[in-house]
């Protein structure tokens, strides 16, 4: 790990970081605010009237609790997709653009191993995934119970929570090891880019009915069962193979950047 | 030892594009001006002695070991990239504290030394600075940490006169304390005047590699000549007939040796004003380059 970087990587990121998280804040808030008890009657009669465009969204089912409702509302799409869009930026930052630009010169040509100074990126990359969905179930617990004292499960949360963790690390895996391999940021952006995007609508459209749910084979995502974890039925051996791929993708992209060329 | 050593190296980035058989030595203390024109393959070079770039075949070798990967090699070379890319997000200030402390320089007083030397104003945003300031941010960052072995890729492009010139009086003290540079520069004079070795490459290869002197002597003479008649002219140009004469008036370039006999030769025929002058470098490169259509 080279310092100055560690801390250059960590400002650099910080912008990003916040904005993500605001924006995580300002609709999860939102979300957490419209749960009513009583109100979940009229959100079925919505869920009824457009089972598809909710179903889309990862809000199936009728949700009875909070934590259900959570589950359902919240990391069926919101917590995919911003953590998502940070994990694609921040690879691009900390890898891609040096690498793409060639200013990736002054760090080769310090006194460090290049393996040392991808794997400051790395934690960089996997510290600001990982703090963004602390961060945020620390916040969402907070104003669960402050807005409805005694009705979240913060331990089936916290399942769900380490699940969405371990499908980021995926993700974050897969954007990463994309961001080392190539060179040119067409590549070591885009594809990362493409794979993730790609994940996550097939996703959206297996779940929008019953017909498309052979499409579930085709995206990693499913291995992130949100509804068995928040049950505690099961879901942990799929979230340990998305945790390990992630880092080994981690692992094998830092291998390549060790070993390729580099024009800079 | 040699500080520098190319063993035959290829690289070949297709379409014609790399260095082929590249073979060179530089030792301690050396300075090597490396000549070529855009496209020749002196970056690819630069890049493999950094360790950056990998070659096909043959050996890269930097204070006796393979750079590639090298923190330890990294750790003595001052490298100044031919392309001036920075994080755009930084000023020039902030980038030369970050690369100082990424290459562990507690002292900022060698960085300010030399910023006041290239009277670099570094409180802009890199992204907002001209070429040559981002030039300066960037020869800075080469020296700051007081390294064994520079490599310089067309440090003064950008610079203008009196900035090549305080340059230059920095690479002369450098120099003086015994530190060894690799120069790559389409600046001919420059070379000239600081390197003590030269090698020109064209299309990948080594068209001509040596000591500046022994260059000096490869070098063609150049000679005007003007005789009392146009018939000494004319009867002259016939024993050489590479002489283009206008009149009285002769111009006739010959190798180094020849130089004796053309002077001997023309006092002869009667010579009634002379001028003569070695070939410079450019034009000495401009003939391996021309050596392309030929």
């Amino acid at each position: 790990m080279v310092r100055p970087l560690f801390f250059r990587s960590l400002r650099s990121s910080a912008g990003l970081f916040g904005i993500i998280l605001a924006v995580l804040a300002l609709y999860g808030g939102t979300i957490i605010a419209m749960y009513d008890p009583d109100l979940g009657e009229s959100l079925n009669m919505m869920a009824n009237a457009m089972p598809e465009l909710f179903a889309a969204f990862g809000m199936a089912g009728t949700p009875a609790t909070l934590t259900d409702f959570l589950v359902n509302y919240l990391y069926g799409f919101l917590l995919i997709a911003f953590p998502m869009l940070l994990s694609i930026l921040l690879a691009k930052r900390l890898v891609a653009s040096y690498v793409d630009t060639g200013s990736v010169a002054y760090l080769l040509a310090s006194p460090h191993a290049r393996a040392a100074l991808i794997a400051t990126q790395a934690a960089v990359h996997l510290l600001a995934c990982a703090a963004s969905i602390a961060v945020f179930f620390a916040g969402c617990t907070v104003c669960c119970e402050a807005m409805f004292p005694g009705e979240l499960d913060p331990e089936a949360l916290g399942r769900v929570t380490l699940g969405l963790w371990a499908l980021h690390l995926f993700l974050g895996g897969v954007v990463f090891a994309s961001a080392c391999v190539f060179n040119d940021a067409k590549y070591s952006v885009g594809v990362g880019t493409a794979l993730v995007v790609a994940f996550f609508l097939v996703r959206m459209a297996c779940q929008v009915s019953d017909a498309f749910e052979w499409l579930q084979y085709l995206t990693p995502m499913t291995l992130f069962a949100q509804d068995e974890l928040a049950a505690g039925t099961g879901g942990v051996w799929q979230s340990c193979t998305l945790a390990g791929t992630g880092l080994a993708l981690y692992l094998a992209g830092g291998a390549v950047f060790c070993r390729k060329d580099i024009p800079a | 030892m040699h500080v520098i050593e190319l063993r035959n190296v290829t690289k070949d980035y297709g379409r014609g594009r790399g260095v082929f058989g590249v073979s060179l030595t530089l030792a301690e203390g050396g300075t090597l001006g490396y000549l070529g024109p855009n496209g020749a393959g002196k970056t690819t070079t630069i890049r493999q002695l950094m360790g950056f770039v990998r070659p096909d075949k043959g050996a890269v070798r930097v204070f006796g070991a393979d750079p590639f990967g090298s923190a330890a090699v990294q750790r003595k070379i001052g490298y100044l990239p031919g392309e001036t890319a920075f994080p755009p997000d930084m000023t020039g200030d902030a980038f030369l504290r970050f690369v100082a402390s990424l290459k562990g320089v507690k002292s900022m007083a060698r960085a300010n030394e030399l910023r006041e030397r290239f009277e670099l104003d570094g409180r802009a945003r890199l992204k907002k600075m001209s070429k040559g300031t981002r030039q300066k941010v960037a020869l800075i960052c080469a020296f700051l940490h007081d390294p064994e072995l520079y490599l310089l890729d067309e440090p003064t492009s950008g610079l203008d006169p009196l900035m090549q010139r305080r340059f230059a009086e920095l690479v002369e003290e450098e120099l003086s304390r015994g530190k060894t540079m690799l120069l790559s520069s389409h600046q001919f004079e420059e070379v000239e005047r600081l390197c003590g070795e030269a090698a020109i490459l064209r299309e990948g290869r080594l068209a001509a590699c040596g000591r500046m002197d022994e260059l000096q002597k490869a070098r063609s003479r150049m000679f005007r000549i003007r005789f009392r008649t146009e018939n000494a002219a004319a009867a002259f140009s016939r024993v050489f007939p590479q002489a283009v004469c206008r009149g009285a008036e002769l111009s006739l370039t010959v190798p180094q040796p020849d130089a004796a006999r053309v002077l001997r030769l023309a006092v002869t025929y009667g010579v009634d004003d002379l001028f003569v002058r070695a070939q410079t470098l450019e034009e000495l490169f401009l003939h391996y380059y021309d050596r392309e259509g030929a």
